[in-house]
């Protein structure tokens, strides 16, 4: 694997899915790809540098680059936001099959109460599977202020979950407009 | 608990998401990061490339041999030097988010084809499928020559009966009858036998046999179709009598020929090609040897450029393996001989990266034939190829495919 070609082709395969499914939380489908192939360039270009682990070098480039949208027109979603712009009715069935004390709807509604920066540290944990000490690179802080937010998003997901009434069964919209009810 | 809730709002549509789009940038993302430079910093000692000792083709290089033995290629991309590094951690490029269309070249294009092709799936089957659309440059009036020939026999038969008793006149005949059909033959091969110019299409499907003794089968439109370059070219047929420029002839025909699979090779088959190699390397020394035993079957001016996109051409639309045609797309990419022509659109309207090198004509002016491939980066398949006479924007020949693979029967067409 010592050939550049090589080495860039076998870590777009590995992760492009990862970068653009980050993206896509984040942005609207057309721009998570530009962003997705813009990260890959970069890679590219800097493929002699790269850190291993890639994936969360990968993932803090296309978080700077969505940064970038706010300056170019196309308006940052709020993370929450997005989870309710993509989710469907399969997203609702699983839900419910799974029994939660309670409804998608109201979960959502309590995460879209919390900082976004505590959303996604819990995002990148349970999401994207990162350990403390990589996901804090992606998000361009310090292990230690990763940890504050993690534990502080848990703790007011908990409390707000345990204060939230149980949810009444409602019809739903196919891709959850419930946010502008909430 | 929370955690676990919190998984479980993660929208299933990213997975299907990623997926879809993953396989439909892949191509054009890899060929665009390949064809742009590299920040410098690989040192050279990681590197071991050394040139393969022939001549005139710079752009291959060969690996040296791994720690494991093995020998991979790796191309240079022509024409791109490092720009000095940009030391730093996570940053983002001056183009960052740009949404402008990349310009690719087709050597770079090649290369993530390359990949591309190393994933599809080995498949087998007892016939080899073709679909194709072939065109072809109306060069004779058929059934002209044909004529006149016949009428020249007829008429040698009966001087050989007349003048039995006459050896000196006969002779004397004999030499005159073969100056008039060297002479009908020239006039019927001249430009001039055809003043206008137009192409007969026709589609073909054809299924080749694996195994000796099999038939193999092809079936064509009964009548190809005529297409002229120009209303002027259709007014000239016109005040020719409009004559017949399609044959009829069978529909169907089977056969049970061992067909030649490539005619420049005779040791390759349609049994023996999946087992080529199927690394750059490796399939680079087997061409070359190739070239150099089958000197003697083919024209002494023929360049290793044309023979490779010759034999390049009978490979891509033979069952080849998905290894080897990956390692032929490396191979293809790294022939300086062979010219990129970048975006093409093909007869059918296919989009595609075009390879192209010239040859002799028939009497041995330089480059006085075109011969151009045109190939999917997406598929890594060939969609077309062209043959053209300089000076001429009518092809003589161009094929586009339409479909190959294996099926199992006789008759059978790929399903998709």
């Amino acid at each position: 694997m010592d050939d550049p070609e090589e080495r860039f082709t076998a870590l777009y395969d590995r992760h492009y899915r990862s970068v653009l499914g980050y993206a896509l939380l984040r942005a609207e489908h057309a721009v998570a790809e530009d962003v997705s192939s813009e990260t890959f360039l970069i890679a590219w270009r800097r493929l002699d540098e790269l850190p291993e682990p890639s994936l969360p070098w990968l993932l803090g480039v296309a978080r700077n680059l969505l940064a970038k949208q706010r300056d170019s027109g196309h308006r940052r979603r709020a993370l929450v936001e997005r989870v309710a712009a993509l989710t469907t009715a399969q997203d609702h069935q699983s839900w419910d099959v799974a029994e939660h004390v309670v409804d998608r709807e109201a979960a959502l509604a309590v995460l879209a109460s919390l900082p976004e920066q505590d959303v996604e540290a819990l995002a990148l944990a349970t999401w994207h599977g990162l350990p403390p000490d990589q996901a804090a690179a992606v998000m361009g802080c310090s292990t230690r202020t990763y940890n504050v937010r993690l534990h502080r998003a848990r703790k007011r997901l908990r409390k707000a979950l345990r204060a939230e009434p149980p949810a009444r069964p409602h019809p739903r919209a196919p891709h959850g407009r419930f946010l502008e009810e909430a | 608990m929370t955690d676990q809730m919190f998984a479980r709002l993660k929208p299933s549509v990213i997975d299907e998401l990623t997926e879809e789009t993953y396989h439909r940038r892949r191509a054009a993302d890899l060929a665009r990061a390949l064809a742009a430079p590299r920040a410098a910093g690989a040192p050279p000692a990681r590197r071991p490339f050394r040139r393969v000792p022939a001549p005139g083709r710079p752009v291959l290089l060969v690996a040296g041999a791994t720690a494991a033995g093995l020998a991979a290629a790796a191309i240079v991309v022509p024409g791109l030097a490092a720009p000095p590094a940009r030391p730093g951690t996570p940053s983002v490029s001056a183009t960052a988010g740009a949404t402008a269309p990349p310009t690719l070249d087709a050597r770079s294009v090649l290369l993530a084809a390359a990949a591309t092709a190393e994933r599809a799936p080995a498949a087998s089957g007892r016939y080899w499928y073709t679909r194709e659309h072939v065109a072809q440059k109306v060069r004779e009036i058929p059934g002209r020559y044909e004529t006149a020939i016949k009428a020249l026999a007829a008429e040698l038969q009966a001087k050989q009966r007349e003048l039995a008793g006459d050896p000196g006149r006969l002779k004397a005949y004999t030499e005159d009858f073969e100056r008039r059909v060297t002479e009908l033959k020239r006039t019927a091969a001249s430009s001039t036998a055809v003043p206008f110019a137009a192409l007969t299409e026709e589609t073909q499907e054809s299924w080749r046999a694996r195994e000796k003794g099999d038939h193999n089968r092809t079936v064509r439109d009964e009548q190809g179709r005529v297409v002229f370059a120009s209303p002027a070219d259709e007014a000239k047929w016109k005040r020719m009598g409009s004559p017949r420029l399609t044959q009829d002839r069978p529909r169907s025909q089977d056969d049970d020929l061992d067909l030649v699979l490539s005619i420049g090779n005779p040791q390759l088959t349609i049994r023996n090609v999946s087992r080529l190699p199927a690394d750059a390397g490796g399939l680079a020394g087997r061409l070359r040897e190739l070239y150099r035993r089958n000197a003697a079957d083919r024209p002494e001016d023929t360049t290793y450029a044309l023979y490779l996109w010759q034999t390049g051409l009978d490979l891509l639309t033979a069952p080849i393996t998905p290894g080897t045609r990956s390692a032929l797309f490396l191979v293809l990419a790294g022939e300086r001989g062979l010219v990129s022509e970048g975006r093409v659109t093909d007869a059918l309207g296919r989009a595609g990266v075009a390879l192209s090198v010239s040859g002799p004509g028939d009497d041995g002016e330089d480059d006085a034939i075109g011969y151009r491939l045109v190939l999917d980066a997406a598929t890594s398949q060939v969609l077309q190829y062209e043959v053209t006479e300089k000076g001429s924007g009518t092809p003589l020949l161009r094929v586009a495919y339409e479909d190959m693979a294996w099926v199992d029967r006789l008759g059978e067409r790929p399903r998709r």
